[in-house]
């Protein structure tokens, strides 16, 4: 590079270098001058807790995608990847460093509730500003085809009859559903041998059909594609009335006499403090969000339930799975 | 068969527009660009281009994140040679005699033996893919986690062939592998171990952390850090050709067909896979070599093959994602979440239910292949030439590349401690003379081989005679003992024999 | 001292330590579970520290060893740091390498309350003037460009968000 060239380069880069001290200094406040959201325009954070790719990463850049393609919003919104501990590093720098912070949001789902339970993170979903859930997911247990478990009741049956003999294999929290239905039916839930398999659904269909496990639980859209191809008997499903479209043939535990209900949802929040007009404001916007045809899409693309809910309806439901979790890590013996 | 055909070809005709492939062409320049920042690998640069994709006709859409795909695996390749910094898992054994090669002044013709491998392998692994998927996928159900812990104790066994120097200490940076494995949360039985209360240490350490740590920051700290500094970097000019010689070709064409076949075989398996594809190939190329002794030191072989192993693993990953519907790494799992986006509906039998979009896909990354090859060859001129920027730059600049990439994995302050920490150690490490490479390695198979060992146990209720109970765990056991047992045996008489033979002769040498 | 000894003894100490904690490791969460979380480490733990055992006696006999061989070099070569291994590392400079260090680690800490381009800036101007005093005029052209470019191709190109400080 000649010195002219080099000449020019610096000249560019000082410019540049103006030109980002000028539109930048954009520090987070709460900017309701006067009942307006966002009067100011300021862009807003939307934090997925997670690596891209993921399912929270995915539910964020959705939502994001909607809202610009939808032109719900007139300011810009960036999605953030804060990976790390399901959820519990990004949940402290909310808690801590984003207080009363309009212009920050964060895509959640149950592990707030269990992190906090097993230690790992101070804070919970009462540390927070839960705004709206958005989609639940719900879970189905499975069988190979050629087991010769029919029903629910079966498994259960062989569970307690000899439990060393069933092997079930589960992502992370994903037991806490089925030692539930098990501490239901009146079995032991600390009995149940559960295999890990930290990545979900793929391992576990993986070892499904490989003859490692008897029996496996995720969520329906891990295992929809194998149990529409005739690998898999889908047992039950843990929603309160039966899902749509092509699985609506499983029945529901509460059909085989079980009272489990259990959903993995996924939620928007803000920090701490949020202001009334922010919440409000997001309300409103997701409703319209979920409404649209484009989030509609990537639903069904995504095998998601959409399930809007808001307000005190909303924290009722967040009790009642709070205390859920809390249930089955007693029973499965992981807190005591 | 003439189905297999008329169906590629179809999907051809729908690759083939001046639009998709000029997208094609920006797809794998923007994926090399950014493969070459260490910390972003493929799964990061697929998932940041993936809305750019939106908006684009499907089939245009699909070329262009296969591009990026393609492009920022070769951009992993690319640092690991020039920088000996590698992006992903696949390129740790190219950082041994890549990187080797380019201070020997032999940097093109191994950045070019890389792209030449990559595209023969990606090539050998899509007709693969085509005519063997099912049989492959069939083979896949006689391994359960016992047969895993099995071939990862396989791959275990072959990690010392990463190391030149004494056994001791590739012993001891192997347990440093393990040691910075055991950190984190244990799903398993959900205890946090030598995480000391931190948070951030709940996921472990990061992969690509810990080899930017123990390879770039040390590299870079001792060229900056002598005495008297170079202004050059310490390579020979840079000699003959740009390209591969005569005698290059020789020596890669036989590592480019076993490294296709084995990467192929290996990463069909899912979970463990791809991992393993490449390194499995190194430790084959030095075994069955006449050379051995060349291996670490620039042996061409030693890139080409896990280079070929590393891009017919991508294939191979695709075996259980088409035909059991099963992603079987978390970069096929986001390459799923692509296809799922233009619509396919992922489960078993995608080639019968979805074939026009697979035809599509499998059309799209032969393209994707095709045009790596043509973007980067040209440009191998280029990337040996960054080696000619002055020593200090570079290197300063490697660092500031290495904190960059380290911030782009959580974006947190924490891992940029973590960095200087392990720089520390690996730098440490590099000073007594610990080869850095196994202990890399041991972080990605010690968590591997734990969790389905442990996984076999319990399944099992602890019986340790499951391992000989199926057909392919007691085909490995064997394998096991032909490849590490017998050798050692013989290397110890064989020296003992030499020892006699040297007592009896000469006894005067003390 | 021979370096193989000081290496060892190092990897000693962190293997000890790390079997320490491995022990302490508390059994599993579900009663279900065969294998202990804590045996794994423990076994890497141990078989790491009789490794590094024995890396430091081989060191040992080694110094020991070169010592009766050659009595003329021992005192050159007990003041001078060792010259043994492959060439490379011996011509380490301990200031400077402590210096970039320090540079290093200051530009870690810096990074996010001074934002990516600031920081780095200051790291690059910083480290390679020290490094080459007579070239400040390129260095501080690389330290202004280097990370410019990188920031708009990461904000505005990949939309991955570098880190602001105060100013910009």
């Amino acid at each position: 590079m000649n010195r002219k060239a080099s000449l020019l380069w610096s000249v560019l880069a000082v410019i540049t270098l103006l030109l980002s001290a000028c539109n930048g200094g954009n520090s987070p406040s709460s900017s309701n001058d006067n009942g307006e959201y966002n009067a100011k325009k300021q862009a807003v954070e939307l934090v997925a807790p997670a690596d891209p790719g993921s399912g929270w990463d995915t539910t964020a850049r959705a939502i994001a995608q909607t809202l610009e393609k939808e032109k719900l919003i007139n300011f810009p919104l960036q999605v953030l990847n804060e990976p790390g501990a399901t959820g519990a590093v990004s949940l402290s720098q909310l808690v801590t460093q984003h207080k009363g912070d309009d212009l920050k949001l964060s895509i959640t789902s149950t592990p707030i509730l269990s992190n906090y339970y097993y230690g790992n993170s101070e804070y919970s979903y009462k540390d927070v500003t839960m705004i709206a859930r958005l989609i639940t997911e719900y879970y189905v247990i499975v069988v190979p085809t050629d087991s010769p478990f029919q029903t629910l009741d079966d498994l259960l049956q062989a569970i307690n009859d000899d439990p060393a003999n069933i092997a079930l294999g589960a992502a992370g929290d994903d037991r806490l559903p089925f030692a539930l239905i098990v501490h239901e039916s009146g079995g032991d839930a600390k009995k149940v041998k559960f295999i890990d398999y930290p990545n979900g659904g793929g391992d576990i269909a993986n070892a499904l059909l490989n003859g490692d496990l008897d029996a496996g639980i995720s969520g329906v859209s891990e295992f929809r594609g194998q149990i529409e191809a005739g690998n898999f008997r889908a047992l039950a499903v843990t929603s309160k009335e039966r899902l749509k479209g092509s699985v609506s043939e499983i029945p529901t535990v509460i059909e085989q006499g079980i009272d489990v209900e259990f959903g993995n949802w996924r939620a928007i929040m803000g920090p701490p403090g949020m202001s009334e007009t922010a919440i409000k404001y997001w309300e409103d916007i997701i409703k319209t969000t979920l409404e649209s045809e484009t989030f509609q899409q990537f639903a069904e693309n995504n095998q998601w339930d959409i399930t809007y809910l808001v307000g005190d309806e909303f924290q009722e439901y967040l009790k009642q799975s709070d205390s859920d979790i809390k249930t089955g890590l007693e029973i499965t013996g992981q807190i005591e | 068969m003439g189905d297999v055909f008329s169906n590629l070809l179809t999907g051809f005709q729908n690759a083939l527009t001046l639009t998709n492939i000029g997208f094609g062409f920006l797809g794998v320049f923007i994926g090399t660009l950014v493969g070459v920042i260490p910390g972003i690998g493929p799964i990061n640069a697929i998932a940041l281009l993936i809305p750019l994709s939106f908006g684009l006709d499907p089939v245009t859409g699909l070329i262009l994140l296969t591009g990026v795909y393609y492009g920022s695996m070769y951009g992993g390749s690319t640092t690991s040679i020039l920088v000996r910094t590698p992006g992903e898992v696949a390129s740790i054994v190219t950082t041994l005699d890549g990187y080797e090669m380019a201070r020997q002044g032999r940097a093109g013709p191994a950045l070019s033996t890389a792209a030449i491998g990559s595209f023969i392998a990606g090539t050998l692994a899509l007709v693969g893919l085509m005519f063997l998927a099912p049989v492959i996928a069939k083979a896949a159900y006689y391994f359960g986690s016992a047969e895993y812990f099995l071939l990862i104790i396989l791959a275990m066994s072959m990690i010392s062939s990463l190391s030149t120097g004494s056994a001791l200490k590739g012993y001891i940076s192997v347990f440093i592998g393990l040691a910075v494995a055991t950190v984190g949360i244990d799903p398993q039985s959900g205890i946090n171990r030598f995480t000391f209360g931190i948070t951030n240490l709940l996921d472990g350490i990061d992969f690509i952390l810990f080899s930017i740590a123990l390879f770039a920051i040390p590299e870079a700290l001792s060229n900056i850090g002598k005495k008297k500094l170079e202004t050059k970097m310490q390579i020979q000019k840079i000699k003959g050709s740009l390209w591969m010689n005569r005698e290059d070709w020789k020596r890669s064409i036989g590592p480019y067909g076993r490294g296709s076949v084995l990467g192929f075989l290996i990463g069909a398996l899912p979970g463990i896979g791809p991992s393993l594809a490449s390194f499995m190939s190194y430790a084959m190329e030095k075994k069955i070599s006449k050379h051995p002794e060349k291996f670490g030191k620039g042996a061409i072989e030693g890139v080409s093959g896990p280079e070929a192993a590393n891009n017919a693993g991508v294939g191979g990953a695709l075996v259980p994602l088409f035909t059991l519907g099963i992603p079987g790494s978390a970069t096929t799992a986001l390459l799923l979440y692509v296809f799922m986006m233009y619509g396919l509906q992922p489960g078993p039998g995608m080639f019968e239910t979805n074939s026009t979009l697979i035809w599509a896909i499998i059309a799209s990354m032969y393209v994707g292949n095709v045009i790596l090859l043509l973007l980067n060859l040209p440009l191998v001129g280029l990337f040996a030439s960054l080696l000619k920027i002055p020593l200090v730059p570079l290197f300063v600049g490697v660092l500031a590349f290495s904190v960059l990439g380290v911030y782009s994995i959580n974006f947190n302050s924490f891992d940029l401690i973590l960095l200087f920490i392990f720089g520390l150690v690996g730098y440490g490490m590099q000073y007594f003379n610990i080869p850095l490479a196994p202990a890399v390695m041991a972080l990605v198979l010690g968590g591997l081989m734990e969790e389905n060992f442990r996984r076999t146990m319990n399944i099992s209720n602890g019986n340790i005679f499951v391992f000989f109970e199926r057909p392919v765990s007691i085909a490995l056991i064997i394998v096991i003992v032909l490849v590490v047992i017998v050798p050692g045996i013989l290397s110890i008489m064989k020296k003992r024999r030499q020892k006699n033979a040297s007592a009896e002769e000469g006894i005067n040498i003390s | 001292m021979h370096k193989d000894f000081l290496g060892g003894l190092l990897s000693l100490i962190a293997a000890v330590i790390y079997t320490i904690i491995a022990f302490q490791i508390p059994d599993s969460n579900f009663a279900t579970d065969v294998i202990q979380p804590n045996v794994f480490p423990i076994l890497i733990g141990i078989a790491w520290v009789i490794v590094s055992f024995l890396l430091a006696i081989k060191g040992f006999l080694l110094y020991q060893m070169t010592r009766k061989e050659n009595v003329a070099e021992h005192k050159a070569r007990n003041q001078a740091p060792s010259t043994e291994g492959t060439g490379e590392n011996e011509k380490q400079d301990p200031v400077k390498v402590t210096v970039i260090l320090a540079i290093f680690l200051a530009y870690l800490l810096l990074f996010f309350p001074l934002g990516y381009v600031l920081s780095t800036i200051l790291f690059i101007a910083g480290l390679t003037i020290y490094l080459e005093r007579r070239k400040w005029k390129r260095n501080l052209i690389y330290a202004i460009v280097f990370p410019l470019i990188i920031y708009f191709v990461f904000n505005d190109l990949l939309s991955v968000y570098l880190p602001t400080g105060p100013f910009f």
